[in-house]
């Protein structure tokens, strides 16, 4: 029977969202920000970061589940004021632009680095940023099917590709189990909790999904299987490649689609993985852009954020081309939006929380 | 408004060429092996050998061209020279479809080598899979001395000779990627397949088929070209040498099973003269690894199932219990013996262990640090070692008895 077309998400497509927005972080430097202090035992970060943030993600559901029809914008607002809303609000909205800005930056770079030698890279930016402003152009409920239709293809290339590496892993690698220290692995993990702190952002679209139920079920299982497949995609590289090794690599991911091979004629493979990997990253720029620009068009008071995506594409494109290489930002302001910002998005929902228990929002 | 549409999936087409980095594939020259030699001055001296895309496939376009191009520069590293080659070659250069490298002994051993592949991990072109191998003489002569009667297309030659490594197991698997994940890690030696087209001073009283080092096999070929045996790499530099049965055993005690199913030969207990030939088959081998403070105790059971393949003396082995027993126990035994003789010599000659037994030694520790403080290539040498060998014979191949005389 089919459903009458409400323009509102179900469950699989925002668990695809989720998905999108939390999973694709393996192909790009992320693991690498793990890799440096997590040692060989840094498959276990994301795991840890998953469970931080569901416990705070847990505060927030609560109040989702209390307002019904509030996003979190709506919540801010109503529980903070106008005046301490519009900071956090905006804090939230750089937050937004800064991982755009930054992940255009790198997702471009590894473009022109490992594949695209002679374009420039102005050139690859803009064409990563014009798909992604078009998928985000066709609203929310496009881009939740477009994640649903896609998702099966990249998961399945996410397990082809440890299938094929299979031969090339030495388990041993993971060994002395511990790492660094069960302490600084907690630690880490709880400082890297931003890497998957995308769940409370994406809260901003709580209205469009069809009900509470289906709204924290599609969260749940989003952030399972990208926290699963983000540690089973580190500990394939450490396996890979060893810690040392590893430490030294710019892109494992696209390092990896390197090495495999489909017997001996099917060599050469990395653009099979990279056509894949492209579908992927644009459509996941096309929920970050939508994501930026509700909570910017929240913020000036217009009422379709869609008319504040074009300007949202230009300033990310001049502040993607600001640096001079993708290190600079990557090891700068990635490293401390990574390590800074997890403390405001780790505090935000128990804080707002605390404020409805304190304005007695909670009628028992 | 469909004009419109049909107009813009058609402009979209544009982008599939690849925008700035189009070109044809006819603009290409394919290097598919690459030569490293010392150069005068501190500089390097690098062969390229480009392959003739028109020869050897299966369109059936009849050109008088040669096979391959092979070309030599003096330059200062190995990506700046693609461009030197721009002075006769009219192609562009690219390296995504090299096969092989080939080092000679001399560069090897020089404090050189390492770095200079760094540009094989940074540059794109190069790929982590490239095989490595190591050459008696110049890697300019090796190349160019090599010619493989059947496989015209050299690339094609260097990716089967070098993945003969999985059957015969002579020689190691040996590529960037591993070069360069055992030399970061610097837990013990690598070991690189050496090989020479320069055969000198064949050895005719060797002891088993694989007591040879690449030139002194006795052969008779139109193809000068000699795959045996392994260099020895620690540190990323080459400090040795190793036969092809030394390296063979190395395989055999590593804790996971790659070469399987190869072919040797033993002496033959009751006739001193003659050997028993048989299959091997290598189950999971059992390493026990005990650390103390001074040095690890390191104990080895390496199941090994032979399948006899000749009995040259016709003595009974087949159906004379006692005799099996006999077999099993002299090889038992000459196993254990040459593994021993292997071991005292990594821990003396080379300083390091090429059995990758600190895979297992690391699964001892909790701490990344505490392993890394342990020091186990320094802690190897005074190892106490013990290989045990656990013999079982499967078959005797097709026939029951020996044949009477």
């Amino acid at each position: 029977m089919l459903k009458k077309y409400d323009g509102k998400m179900g469950f699989r497509e925002f668990f695809a969202v989720v998905f999108f927005a939390i999973g694709m972080k393996l192909t790009d430097t992320t693991p690498i920000l793990m890799v440096e202090l997590g040692l060989n035992a840094s498959w276990m970060i994301p795991i840890v970061s998953g469970l931080v943030i569901f416990l705070s993600f847990l505060f927030l559901l609560s109040l989702l589940k209390l307002y019904k029809t509030k996003s979190l914008i709506d919540i801010i607002y109503h529980l903070t004021g106008k005046f301490f809303g519009s900071l956090m609000i905006l804090l939230l909205f750089f937050m937004v632009l800064e991982y755009l800005v930054v992940s255009t930056r790198d997702y471009a770079d590894i473009l022109s680095t490992l594949f695209y030698l002679r374009t420039p890279l102005k050139y690859l930016l803009l064409m990563l940023i014009i798909t992604a402003f078009y998928i985000s152009h066709k609203g929310l409920d496009i881009i939740g099917s477009l994640c649903w239709f896609t998702y099966p293809l990249i998961q399945l290339v996410f397990v082809v590709l440890i299938l094929l590496l299979w031969k090339e892993l030495d388990f041993n690698y993971l060994f002395p189990l511990g790492g660094p220290g069960m302490k600084t692995i907690l630690k880490e993990g709880v400082v890297h909790s931003s890497i998957v702190s995308e769940i409370i952002l994406l809260s901003v679209f709580f209205p469009k999904v069809r009900s509470y139920k289906e709204y924290r079920n599609a969260n749940f299982a989003g952030l399972g299987i990208s926290v699963i497949f983000i540690s089973i995609f580190m500990i394939s590289f450490i396996c890979a490649y060893g810690y040392f090794a590893l430490s030294t690599l710019n892109y494992p991911y696209h390092q990896i689609t390197r090495l495999v091979s489909l017997g001996r004629f099917a060599k050469n493979m990395e653009s099979f993985f990279l056509g894949f990997w492209s579908i992927g990253v644009s459509v996941r720029f096309g929920v970050y852009f939508y994501a930026g620009a509700t909570l910017g068009a929240s913020l000036i008071k217009i009422k379709n954020p869609k008319t504040l995506l074009p300007y949202l594409a230009v300033i990310v494109y001049i502040l993607a081309r600001l640096p001079e290489n993708f290190t600079q930002y990557v090891f700068s302001v990635r490293k401390v939006g990574v390590t800074i910002l997890w403390t405001y998005l780790l505090s935000l929902s128990p804080f707002l929380w605390t404020v409805a228990k304190l304005k007695v929002e909670y009628k028992s | 408004m469909k004009i419109l549409r049909i107009a813009c999936l058609l402009l979209i087409t544009i982008f599939l060429a690849g925008c700035w980095d189009r070109i044809e594939i006819e603009e290409f020259a394919f290097v598919s092996v690459i030569g490293l030699d010392e150069g005068e001055h501190g500089k390097v001296r690098v062969t390229f050998l480009i392959i003739n895309p028109q020869i050897g496939t299966s369109t059936n376009i009849q050109v008088d061209e040669p096979p391959n191009d092979i070309i030599t520069f003096l330059s200062d590293d190995l990506v700046s020279c693609r461009e030197l080659a721009s002075t006769s070659v009219a192609r562009r250069l690219t390296f995504s479809h090299t096969k092989a490298i080939i080092v000679s002994e001399a560069f090897a051993k020089s404090d050189r080598f390492f770095p200079m592949l760094e540009a094989t991990q940074r540059d794109r072109d190069f790929r982590r899979d490239i095989n490595l191998i190591v050459c008696k003489e110049k890697a300019s002569e090796f190349i160019r001395n090599n010619h493989p009667p059947f496989d015209i297309r050299a690339s094609k030659y260097y990716e089967f000779i070098t993945s003969r490594w999985e059957d015969v197991g002579f020689v190691p698997l040996s590529n960037l990627h591993r070069l360069s994940l055992r030399t970061l890690d610097d837990l013990g030696l690598f070991l690189v397949t050496y090989a020479t087209t320069k055969p000198d001073d064949p050895k005719t009283n060797f002891d088993s088929e694989g007591d040879f080092i690449a030139g002194q096999i006795d052969k008779l070929d139109e193809n000068p070209l000699q795959m045996m045996g392994s260099a020895v790499f620690k540190k990323g530099k080459m400090i040795g040498k190793m036969t092809g049965d030394e390296t063979r055993l190395s395989q055999i005690l590593r804790p996971n099973v790659i070469t399987n199913n190869i072919l040797a030969t033993f002496p033959d207990p009751l006739n001193e003269e003659e050997k028993v030939s048989a299959k091997i088959a290598r189950r999971k081998n059992k390493i026990k690894i005990k650390i103390t403070d001074d040095y690890p105790i390191i104990d080895v059971t390496v199941p090994l199932v032979l399948s006899i393949t000749s009995i040259p003396s016709e003595t009974d082995y087949v159906t004379n219990i006692k005799n099996q027993e006999l077999l099993k126990n002299s090889i038992q035994k000459r196993m254990e013996s040459i593994t021993m003789e292997l071991v005292k010599k990594t821990q003396k000659e080379f300083g390091g262990e090429p059995f990758l037994w600190s895979e297992i030694a690391r699964r001892k520790f909790w701490l990344f640090e505490d392993f890394n403080k342990y020091n186990w290539p320094e802690k190897y040498k005074n190892a106490k070692v013990t290989v045990k060998y656990d013999i079982r014979i499967e078959d005797f191949g097709k026939h029951y008895k020996p044949p009477k005389l």
